[in-house]
């Protein structure tokens, strides 16, 4: 016993540069403990869903739609500056929630056993720049599947980041910080981009007609979601010689969306604390072991209600990688039971406040900028 | 045609604005029965029948489409947080505001029947069946039981108004005078219309109709060779109706209200998914779709019973059998899901 506990506890360096498939040692019978212990979650909370849940997502679709209800009709009278405030409020708070607790949960298919085709993953498109269909296929298949695999989940630095040091240094990771604040203010077109997968054409593992289709689809969609907010709707402002104000309005609304939604986002996986894993890690990789990938490569943010509900629930992100169709407002309910069992078999945990994970993100991509 | 246009064309410009949603999702905020995908119904209110039947009113928003007499309509509603769709016969009479008539068999008919109240929103298909009345209807003899009664009040609320002399006979089996649905209002019926003949008969007291050539029908309704039938309840109950008139060479139409299984046509058996992958496993006497179900999977369907076909998918291999027939079917093609199960496996492209 003691040999191999010695010979299984690697120096600290080497567990950080290469993590080993099972980095807590535990035993095949565990990992089928672990399997059914999560698995139970998942059955309790399926089994339970119903009239309440459903009432929850369609109060919030009600809030969301009046609040850009109430912010759209600010915005023609935004030369007065109450106007204005109330209109960049309503707006980016409503794009916050359409965005994630709305967009992002329903796409993942967490409210498809409700059989509503108004709020249905195979139906849904978001106030988003990125259409919906792309951003399922590069979000639920690739980041899903392959959470925090190096190589496989191209979340992992989005292609344009050095987020791992297992990924090779370039020179051109020297403008890691320079690239994360630009994409900050900017994040959803740089989804939109990504989901492209410019770079899969370029490798030729993606054909050319199925990357100009997407492409195509982004750029209709940005052209419309820009003539609605930068466009059209100044335009009707003018009425009330509001178009300059309003203008300013609308973008500060998606700045402050994206902002928000790039600083969340970054907490998932990028402070102290969240794995990475190897191609070799996952060969065989069981339910068990699944689940525990999951749990050791996401983070997440501690906070009030409030917080929670204005990330999508993406704060439980160990619980949303664990279970990502499970309703999002069920999360905050699960999360002890997966903090416990995570304890019972000593997989660390990682949860901080916003500003110490925002703060550990941005480090990472300071630090990796170097070789 | 020039108001259309400029809807349309408010449309077109509002939806700039709401992009990439509906107008009317923004609408919904204000009104419940605006819908982008589906046509709503909110209950107006609600009239118990029966113990256990009720008549459920409601105001259909747009889209709905007016029923005819005699047809039904696919309705859909929230059974804890699940949409789940049943087919109902109308009630109403042509050109009034619609209503269903149900009786509590099942989750969704219990649901409507005990715990739908004004407010309650229902989602709806257009009308549609085939038992409907006859352009120019002769004299006509109804023969219903129990709940089958729902269309051919709303063909009898329509008919007797239009015509009062006309000639009709209503047979109708119920278990009881306390389960008769619709009793005191026939009754009111035939006193304001001399026409309308009803016959009630009450099966626990009175057993049930005997269909042979010498039974109850020659001596309730003498005539009933020179009328139009209709007759409308469970399947065993019309296809006597139906045996009848064909041994006199005359012709019906019928409703059915259920579906009568054979036993022999039971049994463990698999069905694989090709588009999902998945497998599934039918068990007892259920259909395909019943067991899809079971899982929370959804099917396509309509009628549930093997009539209209709204379930038809492809089947690319293995084989099905009829549940009420016992008919093996082993040609690629289309099957009904509501009414086969594999025998004993079968392949779907679903």
């Amino acid at each position: 016993m003691t040999a191999t506990l010695e010979e299984q506890t690697p120096t600290f360096e080497l567990e950080r540069s290469r993590p080993t498939p099972n980095p807590l040692n535990l035993t095949e019978e565990q990992l089928i403990e672990l399997e059914v212990k999560f698995d139970a979650i998942l059955d309790d909370i399926t089994a339970k869903r119903g009239d309440s849940d459903a009432r929850y997502i369609n109060r919030v679709i009600k809030l969301q739609r009046s609040l850009e209800m109430v912010g759209r009709a600010s915005m023609l009278f935004s030369k007065h500056k109450p106007f204005w405030f109330l209109g960049v409020g309503c707006l980016a708070g409503g794009k916050i929630l359409e965005n994630m607790e709305i967009g992002h949960n329903v796409l993942h298919g967490q409210w498809d056993w409700m059989n509503d085709m108004e709020i249905h993953s195979t139906t849904w498109e978001w106030d988003f720049v990125a259409p919906a269909s792309g951003w399922q296929r590069t979000h639920n298949e690739t980041h899903h599947t392959w959470t925090n695999v190096v190589g496989k989940d191209r979340d992992v630095g989005y292609n344009v980041l050095r987020m791992d040091p297992s990924q090779p240094w370039r020179p051109a990771n020297l403008l890691n910080p320079v690239i994360n604040a630009g994409l900050a203010p900017m994040f959803e077109w740089g989804i939109a981009i990504y989901d492209v997968e410019f770079d899969q054409y370029l490798e030729g593992t993606k054909p050319k007609e199925a990357m100009l289709k997407d492409l195509k689809r982004v750029l209709k969609k940005f052209g419309r979601q820009s003539a609605k907010d930068f466009v059209l709707s100044p335009l009707l402002a003018s009425l009330t010689g509001s178009a300059k104000s309003s203008i300013k309005g609308y973008v500060a609304a998606n700045v402050i969306r994206n902002l928000w939604a790039h600083a969340v986002i970054f907490c998932g996986h990028f402070p102290d604390g969240a794995e990475t894993f190897t191609e070799e890690d996952i060969e065989n990789e069981s339910r068990g072991h699944w689940y525990l990938r999951q749990a050791m490569g996401s983070a997440n943010i501690d906070g009030s209600k409030f917080m929670h509900f204005m990330t999508g629930n993406l704060s439980f992100q160990i619980e949303h990688h664990l279970f990502p169709d499970l309703p999002s407002n069920r999360m905050a309910e699960i999360a002890p039971r997966v903090k416990a069992i995570c304890e019972e078999y000593g997989i660390p945990y990682t949860s901080g406040p916003l500003p110490k994970q925002v703060f550990e993100a941005w480090r990472k991509v300071f630090r990796l900028a170097l070789p | 045609m020039k108001n259309k246009s400029a809807r349309k064309l408010l449309k077109f410009a509002v939806s700039q604005f709401t992009y990439p949603r509906d107008p009317k999702d923004f609408l919904q905020v204000f009104n419940n029965l605006t819908s982008a995908r589906y046509t709503r119904g909110i209950v107006s209110h609600v009239t118990r029948e029966t113990p256990d039947t009720s008549t459920i009113f409601f105001k259909a928003g747009d889209g709905w489409i007016p029923h005819v007499a005699g047809q039904w309509a696919r309705i859909g509603v929230s059974l804890n947080g699940k949409r789940v769709w049943r087919p109902f016969s109308i009630s109403a009479a042509e050109g009034h505001d619609p209503s269903i008539t149900v009786k509590a068999n099942g989750e969704v008919s219990t649901f409507l029947v005990h715990d739908a109240e004004p407010g309650t929103l229902l989602y709806l298909e257009e009308p549609s069946g085939q038992f409907v009345l006859e352009e120019t209807p002769a004299s006509i003899l109804f023969i219903v039981a129990g709940s089958g009664i729902t269309p051919v009040m709303s063909m009898l609320r329509t008919l007797m108004p239009r015509r009062p002399d006309h000639d009709v006979v209503l047979l109708y089996s119920s278990k009881s005078r306390e389960d008769c649905i619709f009793h005191d209002e026939i009754l009111e019926l035939a006193d304001q219309f001399p026409g309308l003949k009803p016959i009630f008969r009450f099966s626990r007291e009175d057993g049930r109709i005997d269909f042979s050539d010498t039974g109850d029908i020659p001596r309730l309704c003498p005539d009933y060779q020179d009328r139009e039938i209709y007759s409308s309840g469970p399947d065993s109950f019309v296809t006597q109706v139906q045996d009848m008139a064909i041994l006199f060479g005359g012709e019906s139409r019928v409703e059915r209200f259920d579906l009568t299984r054979r036993t022999s046509a039971s049994g463990n058996g698999e069905v694989y998914f090709a588009k999902s992958g998945e497998t599934l496993e039918v068990t007892g006497a259920d259909s395909i779709l019943e067991a899809a179900e079971n899982l929370g999977r959804q099917l396509p369907h309509g009628c549930r019973i093997g009539i209209c076909r709204s379930c038809l998918v492809p089947m690319t291999d293995g084989q099905v059998s009829d549940i009420r027939t016992g008919e093996v079917t082993h040609d690629p093609g289309l099957v009904q899901t509501c009414i086969t199960r594999p025998a004993p496996w079968v392949e779907l492209d679903v």
